[in-house]
């Protein structure tokens, strides 16, 4: 039971992170050639997964789709990381005003979730896969600072941490060689969960055609162009749904197998 | 007296994280874009005619009046217009308020009464096969985009099994039955994937409760499991249910917006996604506003509410 | 063998990892009799309370025998054994602090031990509550009952736990450290007022304490726990005058402090005993 959640998180995240970098060099077929005479094949040879209503193969889209979502992931996962994190930090270390001020701004911020934020930058300059991974991204940051003040409160506690202080180490020293370091477990965590809720973000704003802009293959365009087919085929929905809900599961799975190793105390808890 | 200096403070953040959103909004939606009445009237037009509109649509003053004219505005009511059609967003927003209201409140009315007693089935057979069973399905319900689980139960209950209508939208004043049965799966997939992840966090505060002093001592005079646990877990598990409500409270109303995308719906959701087809600035930007508003409220009236449940903060000897 | 509590070589095991708690525990307890169990911590004296009444977590596995007024309790459903909890046997715990829920009145929690048993109706479980809040020492039982626990004092709290597990009358008492957390002088008070009650009641009692001197103040006999074991019991007048187990020894060299000559070093457990002698 201890593993479990590690090893099959990582299997998941793994066979997600290949499938899109295999996606990159090679897909058994095109996975934008629309094939007029193989419309809406049942899964087979050599369609594995069958075709979609454009004689598209379902695998190779799937694949090419895995591309685009870990692409999404990294920037919105990186974007909060690199801006919470140090927000949280600060606002751990600093004066009770500045504090105050930057979790002020996160509560805030927790009231544009990525799809109004997402919504906003397509109104205002058009959709494309970065304002979905740029409106991924803010919306996280809140997330992210909470966690690093957190965590850094804990270790702004600790007597090595005093030692540190009395000592005479700077701030920003102090904060790089003993605060990062000491948090860096925690935010792994925050990371990998995330990620899955970044690719829940991209396949509800691909779906709506809020993200990357078609023919570029994405898992929510495909349940969107199944939804049209539904009443005919209501299998075409199937595929896509149970890659989204792998690869977050996976991730998921991570953090929360993480968090286990991390603290073992805290597995009944949390 | 601390109760009442507590909710005045809470008020005043209110306001201010009012201001500070209804900037950000107004600002990615006036400055981002560049000159809007350009883009209305194309690039052929003469700049006679671009300046004639901007002063028409009221664009030519600086952006913080612009700002305030919006801010007040809004405060009696008036959303502004819109700069393609010329119609009042608040004419095309309260029409739709209700169909997102009622698909929003009834998914946050049922989240926990699906996750109360899932949680507590995941919490008390935590090392038995019920509450792996529990706590596999938060996990999965977490993991599933809550569009797929509608267009998944479309593909049962309306096509297969024929039950339920697939999309479309019924006033209740007009038929109360056909606006439940337009409501059932709307509402239900929205609550699936919100029950999920509110599951895990009252499957945490019940096994909180039991490894609580408090708990042992209820045991210790006769109380069995279950019963004592609700009677002694349940006033702290809703203080944590509440907390996370609040902060569901803003991935529902997101929810929502693509749930009515999915189900055809008349509401905020599909009227915000229409004019953001359309670059429909002054449309999404009211909109936007109202669902901010929304979620920026209720989470100050959640956190009022605290002060009603634990008496350890009415009381003003904590926190 | 028939006393009001038979323990017969009770064993608990957590984990097949980690040491036994207990490995085969035997006592007995008569109707009224104090008996208080001596150890330092992880010795296994609160896990032998907890058996008793039932509340170790579920991760435990219990053999042996626990017999209550000849009734077996090891492997009794918690259904069963819920119904005995609070009516034959109560228990007073360590951490006044946390003992008592947060979110509920004090005279509500105290009442709950009468309306779980389905009689009395709430106008009478008001008196009630009230006239023990009176015998366990409050002169203004009104306030307290409509107090929240953290507007109490530790001792005030222990206090009203005390009611909560006399409330019944129940033929047993486990008190499981119940002056730990106090202050020494608030201590006192409360070991009185335990006496008292205890005497009135005619209640059998199972006193929990690291203290030898504080089990002296309450118990007739007493017993000596070490990594789960039982190393010493008889009376506490004997055991105080000649101890036999080196463990023993200590703990009363270091409880008679007012027999050290000033000046002199105090006497420590391990002037007398050292674990790696024994095993």
């Amino acid at each position: 039971m201890r593993w479990i959640n590690l090893v099959l998180g990582t299997v998941l995240v793994a066979g997600v992170i290949l499938l899109g970098l295999v996606s990159l060099a090679w897909t058994p077929f095109d996975p934008t050639l629309v094939v007029p005479g193989e419309r809406l094949q049942p899964p087979g040879w050599p369609h594995i997964l069958g075709t979609d209503a454009f004689g598209i193969d379902v695998f190779s889209r799937i694949m090419a789709g895995a591309r685009v979502v870990v692409q999404v992931g990294v920037v919105a996962v990186g974007l909060a990381l690199l801006v919470g994190v140090p927000l949280g930090v600060a606002a751990a270390m600093s004066h009770r005003w500045l504090s105050d001020l930057i979790m002020r701004g996160a509560d805030i911020l927790y009231a544009f979730p990525a799809l109004l934020l997402a919504i906003l930058l397509a109104a205002a300059v058009g959709a494309s896969t970065m304002t979905a991974a740029v409106a991924i991204g803010v919306a996280s940051v809140p997330a992210f600072a909470r966690v690093a003040r957190a965590a850094t409160l804990q270790v702004m506690s600790s007597d090595y941490m005093l030692a540190a202080r009395a000592a005479g180490t700077s701030p920003l020293a102090a904060a790089v060689t003993h605060v990062l370091p000491n948090i860096a477990a925690v935010i792994w965590v925050q990371a990998s969960a995330s990620f899955g809720m970044a690719i829940l973000a991209e396949a509800g704003l691909s779906y709506l055609g809020l993200a990357t802009p078609p023919p570029a293959p994405t898992w929510g365009r495909m349940l969107r162009d199944a939804q049209n087919v539904i009443f005919s085929n209501p299998e075409q929905a199937l595929w896509p749904g149970l890659a989204i809900a792998a690869a977050v599961l996976g991730f998921n799975l991570l953090g929360d197998g993480l968090r286990d190793q991390l603290d073992p105390r805290l597995r009944d808890i949390s | 007296m601390a109760t009442v200096r507590a909710v005045a403070v809470r008020l005043a953040v209110l306001v201010g994280s009012l201001l500070v959103a209804s900037f950000v909004v107004f600002a990615v939606c006036q400055a981002l874009p560049g000159d809007v009445a350009q883009q209305i009237l194309g690039e052929q037009a003469t700049p006679e005619a671009v300046d004639a509109l901007r002063q028409r649509l009221g664009l030519d003053r600086p952006f913080l009046v612009r700002y305030a004219a919006w801010v007040g505005g809004m405060l009696s009511g008036d959303f502004g217009s819109s700069y393609l059609t010329g119609v009042p967003v608040g004419d095309l927003i309260w029409p739709r308020v209700a169909v997102s209201a009622w698909l929003i409140g009834l998914a946050l009315l049922l989240t926990p009464l699906v996750a109360l007693p899932l949680g507590l089935v995941a919490a008390v057979w935590r090392r038995h096969w019920q509450g792996f069973v529990a706590t596999a399905a938060s996990q999965v319900g977490m993991a599933i985009p809550a569009f797929w689980t509608g267009l998944m139960l479309v593909s049962v209950f309306s096509i297969r099994l024929g039950w339920l209508p697939a999309n479309g939208y019924v006033a209740f004043a007009a038929d109360p039955a056909g606006w439940a049965s337009h409501l059932v799966l709307p509402v239900a997939s929205l609550t699936i994937v919100q029950a999920a992840m509110l599951t895990r966090y009252v499957r945490s505060a019940f096994v909180e409760v039991l490894t609580e002093d408090y708990f042992r001592t209820a045991r210790a005079i006769g109380w069995r499991r279950i019963p004592g646990l609700l009677r002694h877990g349940l006033r702290n598990v809703a203080l944590s249910v509440l907390t996370v409500l609040g902060l569901q409270l803003a991935a529902t109303v997101v929810g929502a917006i693509v749930i009515e995308s999915v189900f055809t719906l008349p509401g905020l959701g599909s009227l915000l996604l229409t004019a953001v087809g359309q670059r429909d600035l002054q449309v999404v930007q009211g909109t936007v506003m109202l669902l901010v508003v929304t979620v920026l409220v209720i989470n100050a009236l959640v956190d009022v509410s605290y002060q009603v449940l634990d008496p350890r903060v009415r009381t003003g000897d904590l926190r | 063998m028939n006393g009001l509590l038979d323990v017969a070589d009770l064993r608990v095991e957590f984990g097949r990892h980690r040491a036994p708690a207990l490995r085969g525990v035997s006592f007995s307890l008569q109707a009224g009799q104090r008996l208080g169990l001596i150890g330092e911590s992880g010795s296994g004296k609160t896990v032998t309370a907890l058996a008793v009444m039932g509340l170790l977590p579920e991760t435990a596995r219990v053999s042996g025998s626990v017999r209550l007024d000849g009734r077996e309790l090891v492997g009794l459903p918690d259904a069963q054994f819920s119904d005995l909890r609070g009516v034959a046997m109560g228990m007073v715990f360590q951490e006044p602090m946390t003992a008592l829920d947060p979110t509920m009145r004090v005279g509500r929690q105290v009442a709950e031990v009468a309306l779980l048993r389905g009689r009395a109706t709430r106008g009478d479980t008001r008196t009630n509550v009230l006239q023990l809040l009176t015998r366990v020492g409050f002169v203004d039982p009104e306030r307290i009952a409509d107090a929240y626990p953290h507007q109490l004092s530790g001792g005030q709290r222990q206090r009203v736990v005390l009611a909560m597990a006399v409330f019944n009358r129940p033929g047993l008492i486990i008190c499981d450290e119940p002056t730990t957390a106090l202050d020494v002088t608030v201590q006192a008070r409360v070991l009185d007022l335990l006496d008292e009650i205890l005497g009135e009641s005619g209640a059998a009692c199972l006193f929990i304490s690291h203290d030898l001197a504080v089990v002296s103040r309450v118990c007739s006999h007493a017993m000596v726990m070490l990594d789960g074991d039982v190393v010493e019991s008889g009376p506490v007048s004997q055991i105080f005058a000649a101890p036999r187990h080196p463990y023993t020894q200590g703990l009363v060299a270091t409880a008679r402090l007012d027999l050290v000559t000033p000046g002199e070093r105090l006497p420590t457990i391990e002037d007398y005993f050292r674990r790696e002698d024994f095993r």
